[in-house]
């Protein structure tokens, strides 16, 4: 049996948060999905959990997706992460790349959480 | 007073059809409906002009959804904006397979506000890749009121003289929703935007 993942989901809209949690429980029942609505409280959680694999937004209020990725980066060098963001812009999206990090395009979409299923399971 | 001739108008046209298609594209991801759109109206206007060239009555309940862009070239205030009742409609279709209608009226705020998170920045990324620009965005903030009040709460803000209004409206043609996609253009930045654009499409 397929040993199971937990993602964190790193989004200021609660909709968006369970659109994501919803359509990976859909897909993979036995994960766990855990949600933080901004930077401050995904690194609270992380002093706490371990997770395969951080989903994060990059416009929230307080510090942004990419910011929380270069704290990440040096503190859990381990953890996945992606950036999923409706800041679908080219130079965006190469900015991100440059730092190792895929992008994902919003809105959330099967195809979408097919992705981020793949990359936690590699 | 500022005027626009035939090339420049052209080129923004041209500019605002592409960005509204791939927002579009967004909407149809989300939604897994077919949108119309109608061709895009630019309009030098106040607001008091601007309700009457949107054919919004004074008494509707509106909720819009909008978010400031800045760039090099572009500084916009973009809003999304529906009736009350067709955005009611669009948070069904957004997400009513995953939640229960008791929760529908506490998170179709969140909802609207996202949809506008999607399709505002799906619009303005396509401008910007037009530009060859980034663009930075605020977060989306929702609203509602009355049609006559839509520009008033933000007057001191952004409606001090004339503006450029640019708005397109799309259909939802199997439920009957529409919406209008609205950026505001600050006039002080929209020579050297208009150039830009004209030297990127040409």
């Amino acid at each position: 049996m397929e040993k199971s993942k937990s993602i964190l989901i790193v989004d200021d809209s609660a909709v968006a948060r369970m659109l994501l949690k919803n359509t990976i429980l859909d897909q993979q029942k036995n994960w766990k999905i855990f949600e933080a609505s901004a930077a401050d409280e995904a690194l609270a959680l992380l002093e706490k959990e371990k997770f395969n694999m951080l989903s994060i937004d990059y416009n929230m209020p307080g510090m942004n997706g990419l910011e929380l990725v270069e704290i990440i980066k040096k503190k859990y060098p381990k953890t996945k992460m992606v950036i999923l963001t409706a800041n679908v812009q080219t130079s965006f999206k190469e900015k991100v790349e440059s730092h190792g990090i895929e992008f994902l395009e919003k809105p959330i979409t099967d195809e979408i959480v097919k992705k981020i299923i793949n990359i936690c399971l590699k | 007073m500022f005027k626009i001739n035939e090339i420049q108008e052209d080129a923004l046209k041209e500019a605002i059809n592409i960005s509204i298609g791939q927002a579009a594209a967004s909407l149809n991801k989300m939604i897994k409906e077919e949108i119309s759109l109608s061709v895009p109206s630019l309009k030098f206007t106040n607001e008091k002009e601007a309700l009457s060239i949107l054919k919004l009555e004074p008494e509707k309940e509106l909720a819009y959804v909008s978010q400031k862009f800045i760039g090099k070239y572009l500084q916009t205030e973009a809003m999304l904006l529906f009736t009350e009742k067709d955005s009611l409609e669009l948070v069904k279709l957004f997400i009513g397979d995953h939640i229960k209608v008791e929760e529908m009226s506490s998170l179709g705020q969140e909802a609207i506000s996202e949809i506008g998170n999607i399709i505002l920045n799906a619009c303005i990324a396509s401008l910007a890749n037009i530009l060859k620009d980034e663009i930075s965005g605020t977060i989306p903030e929702f609203y509602s009121c009355k049609g006559e009040n839509l520009f008033k709460a933000k007057e001191k803000e952004i409606i001090k003289q004339k503006i450029l209004i640019i708005f397109i409206d799309f259909k939802i043609e199997i439920k009957k929703i529409q919406g209008y996609v609205i950026l505001v253009l600050d006039l002080d930045s929209l020579g050297s935007f208009l150039d830009r654009l004209i030297k990127n499409l040409t």
